[in-house]
């Protein structure tokens, strides 16, 4: 190792003691992840469009391919509003923090010690909105294409709204685990869905009861327990697989 | 004019590895406010690993790095990579502006353009970063440098920084890393040019594997 005196100009040496330069830890505050996530979220339509359409290919087509009778439609309706919601919901989740990691992003939160969770969880929110926030507004369309009645129909909106925060958090975790691995994508949907069917059969069964005039509100109050629990405790899991994704 | 004594960061028996792979042992290095560190190397050395390592993206697991005398890192280094953390959705203003706020610094319209008019940007405020070519886009992310201080990062680790820079904006980068290393900051970096205000050198084929 070898040391040379620094030449520069006519620009004197500061006399600073290396301790006055110690730099209290400065964040980015909430606001400014929030925003900084709003825009690339909203500059970023195709993203969040595809899987939007495919929702609605889905419950557009289905009604055509099994036909028109009420009695049938009115059967499968729920159940197929709910596949189209957790497919477009698994179609998106590449995106969630792969681009992040490829262009640099979530280095410099790493390295700034920018709250991780903060920002996973700030994501998340977003990408939800923009996912199955409006999948559930579009669910309504169940009325005219499956014959639902409008309690029916409202329902199963309640029931897209407490239970894809878990489905989105599932996604979220599978996609961190298998970030830094080739061709990850594949495998989000195979570690995602084992733990992703039981809230789909919970949200339909929900919405069974209530059409049967039963009470489902225990099984919706479930799922957004579940929702809940995993919105609080989940963040902290995906930052710390995050962390990892610089080893392999 | 001398660099100062007191070491703000050390390095000492460091193994620099990559996964199971060590690339280097025992290494060496105390860097004190004011140093300029040229890193070299040939290709494969662990020139980026050890700079990922001392950025905290991978560990150490062999070896003591200490930071003003204590373990754990107490500061913000600022880090340039080769992915450079700029989001191609985002305009040139927003991405610059983020990479600002990451540490703290809530930059004014007139912060932005000073920092873009020196990176040769001005008037790109509302450009698309997915327009730029690698170079621009490069600068974007060196546009920062312009704005910090060691009072707020006095650690920047700096990976291949001159990397389809023309003549004019290297020039210009070296100015302000000796202004930054005049201010009492530290600097690490790595290139394959020739560094000419580095007053530090750590060759890391010294401690190859």
């Amino acid at each position: 190792m070898t040391d040379r005196p620094i030449q520069v100009g006519s620009v004197a040496a500061m006399n600073k003691s290396p301790n006055a330069i110690v730099a209290a830890p400065r964040s980015i505050g909430f606001m400014q992840l929030w925003r900084r996530e709003w825009q690339v979220k909203q500059q970023g339509a195709v993203q969040w469009l595809y899987p939007l359409v495919l929702f609605l290919v889905i419950i557009t087509l289905f009604p055509l391919a099994v036909g028109s009778e009420p009695a049938l439609l009115q059967r499968l309706g729920v159940s197929a509003v709910w596949i189209a919601a957790l497919l477009s919901l698994v179609m998106g989740v590449d995106g969630l923090f792969k681009p992040a990691l490829d262009n640099g992003t979530l280095a410099q939160l790493v390295v700034a010690k920018a709250s991780l969770p903060l920002w996973v969880l700030i994501r998340l929110v977003i990408h939800w909105i923009f996912s199955s926030g409006i999948v559930a507004a579009l669910s309504l369309l169940a009325v005219p294409l499956f014959q639902l009645s409008w309690f029916e129909a409202w329902i199963l909106m309640a029931s897209i709204v407490t239970g894809s925060p878990m489905l989105l958090m599932l996604s979220a975790i599978a996609s961190s685990l298998t970030l830094s691995l080739k061709n990850g994508a594949v495998l989000v949907p195979l570690i995602a869905l084992p733990m992703q069917l039981p809230v789909l059969i919970f949200a339909t069964g929900a919405v069974d009861l209530f059409a049967s005039g039963l009470n489902g509100l225990p099984i919706l109050a479930l799922l957004l327990a579940g929702s809940i629990v995993s919105v609080l405790v989940m963040p902290w899991v995906i930052a710390t697989t995050l962390k990892m994704s610089w080893l392999n | 004019m001398t660099v100062l004594d007191t070491p703000l960061l050390a390095l000492e028996e460091l193994t620099v590895q990559r996964g199971e792979i060590p690339l280097c042992e025992g290494v060496a290095l105390q860097l004190s406010a004011g140093s300029i560190c040229h890193l070299i190397g040939a290709n494969g050395t662990g020139k980026t690993t050890l700079l990922m390592q001392l950025a905290g993206l991978l560990p150490v697991l062999s070896g003591e790095v200490t930071y003003q005398g204590q373990s754990c890192l107490p500061i913000q280094p600022l880090y340039v990579s080769h992915q450079l953390g700029i989001h191609p959705n985002l305009t040139v203003a927003q991405n610059l502006t983020f990479l600002l706020n990451l540490y703290g610094i809530t930059p004014s319209a007139t912060d932005i353009d000073h920092a873009l008019t020196w990176v040769g940007l001005q008037g790109f405020e509302t450009i698309s970063s997915s327009h730029l070519s690698a170079g621009q886009t490069r600068r974007i992310t060196l546009a920062r440098l312009y704005l910090l201080t060691p009072d707020v990062t006095p650690l920047w680790l700096l990976d291949e920084p001159f990397t389809a820079l023309d003549v004019d904006m290297v020039a210009r980068m070296e100015e302000r890393l000796c202004e930054f290393a005049q201010a009492g900051g530290s600097i690490l970096m790595t290139s394959h040019q020739a560094v000419g205000v580095a007053n530090q050198v750590l060759d890391l084929s010294d401690y190859m594997v």
